[in-house]
């Protein structure tokens, strides 16, 4: 729905001008008892109702609290912008619904908090298409907001990492700092990047994957005014379920990326890391090529 | 089921090129700005981004104030998933 009719200009306009967009995730909903139970409210007066309500679904509730409309997801109505929006104008005619700006400000989501000392880090991963010699993302421009949109590879998945400090400082080198000395960058510091290495699934809960192959090395290229540039080489293989139930689908792929450090003050400056010939799938018989990439947001002090 | 299928389209499709690696592209060539260049293109692009335009309001009971407040409805999306993977459904 997210990359059908939520990414649609005609139901976005609807959703600002006249709506109070909300939109809650089931499982975090179970930490947040008064939303889950305002949430479990509008389910069971929507069926009270004699609508079609589920888990996953757009529920269109009346200023009083009534329900008033449902688009499940298993049903085209909510996958189609067109109908959608239909939907929503009946709902708006219903309650003589008067146009305006958005109530609240429309804002990109952003990094968690952390602290001064943390390096964050942003990870993107999407499935990706040969073009010529090139693995690219999917050209989906005539795809997004609308009913064709329906698909794992519509849309890359991103997410942050947050390292504290004690965790990245093991990300450098443990001695001391020359041309070309190499080491190992520390497991658990790089399990927990790497964990999020896998295109978009279903399935999103990192307890669920198992890494079986892990490795990146480092590798001091330079050494300029104080910041050290190195090479990160590596490889991973990790077992990820493509839905919630066991399955034989692994991540396989190399790894290249550069770490630059100030020397003198033992601190990250930068971190850039991406997947080479990355694919995703049914080991050994159909994996599809796909691509994640690291990048710091905020650098470590 | 549907999804799948679909997953299984998606692969039926990309087979063919999934194993090679790029072709003709010795390591070497992998150097800094060819990661530049790949962090860069893989990041999601403005129209990919388009549910982030959408004025979500940050809980619930929030949004049921704001509808009560300016006599509008609330349009509550919920599903299943989490972090990384974000909103996808």
């Amino acid at each position: 729905m997210r990359a059908s009719s939520l990414s649609s200009a005609k139901v976005i306009s609807l959703l600002n001008s006249y709506f109070v967009p909300m939109h809650m995730n089931n499982q975090q909903a179970e930490s947040e008892p008064n939303e889950k139970a305002a949430r479990n409210r509008i389910y069971r007066d929507a069926l009270a109702a004699g609508l079609k309500a589920g888990s996953v679904c757009a529920y269109m509730v009346a200023p009083d609290g009534r329900p008033l409309a449902v688009a499940p997801l298993n049903d085209s109505l909510a996958t189609d912008p067109e109908r959608l929006a239909g939907l929503m104008e009946q709902v708006i005619r219903e309650l003589k619904v008067a146009k305006g700006d958005a109530l609240v400000k429309p804002s990109p989501p952003s990094a968690p908090p952390a602290d001064a000392d943390a390096l964050v880090l942003h990870v993107v991963a999407r499935y990706l298409e040969r073009r010529g010699k090139d693995l690219v993302p999917h050209d989906v421009k005539e795809v997004l907001g609308t009913r064709k949109a329906g698909n794992w590879g519509n849309l890359p998945s991103e997410g942050w990492v947050v390292l504290s400090k004690p965790q990245w400082t093991k990300l450098l080198p443990p001695g001391d700092v020359a041309p070309n000395i190499t080491w190992e960058l520390d497991k658990k510091v790089t399990a927990r990047v790497l964990n999020h290495f896998y295109p978009p699934t279903e399935n999103t809960d990192l307890a669920k994957n198992r890494i079986d192959q892990q490795t990146l090395q480092a590798r001091v290229e330079a050494i300029d005014k104080g910041v050290a540039r190195a090479r990160l080489e590596g490889r991973l293989r990790m077992k990820h379920p493509f839905y919630h139930k066991d399955d034989n689908y692994f991540v396989e792929a190399d790894l290249v990326g550069y770490l630059e450090f100030d020397v003198g003050k033992q601190a990250v400056l930068s971190l850039r890391l991406v997947t080479d010939n990355g694919r995703y799938g049914v080991d050994g018989k159909s994996m599809q090529p796909f691509g994640a990439a690291v990048r710091e947001v905020r650098a470590a002090k | 089921m549907k999804q799948q299928a679909i997953f299984l389209a998606l692969t039926t499709c990309a087979f063919a090129s999934a194993w090679d690696s790029p072709a003709g592209e010795p390591a070497t060539k992998r150097n800094a700005e060819w990661v530049r260049k790949r962090v860069q293109a893989w990041q999601a692009t403005k129209a990919e981004r388009a549910f982030d335009q959408i004025g979500w309001a940050a809980s619930l009971r929030e949004a049921q104030r704001l509808g009560k407040q300016h006599q509008r409805p609330v349009f509550l999306f919920t599903y299943d998933g989490a972090s990384l993977s974000g909103y996808r459904c």
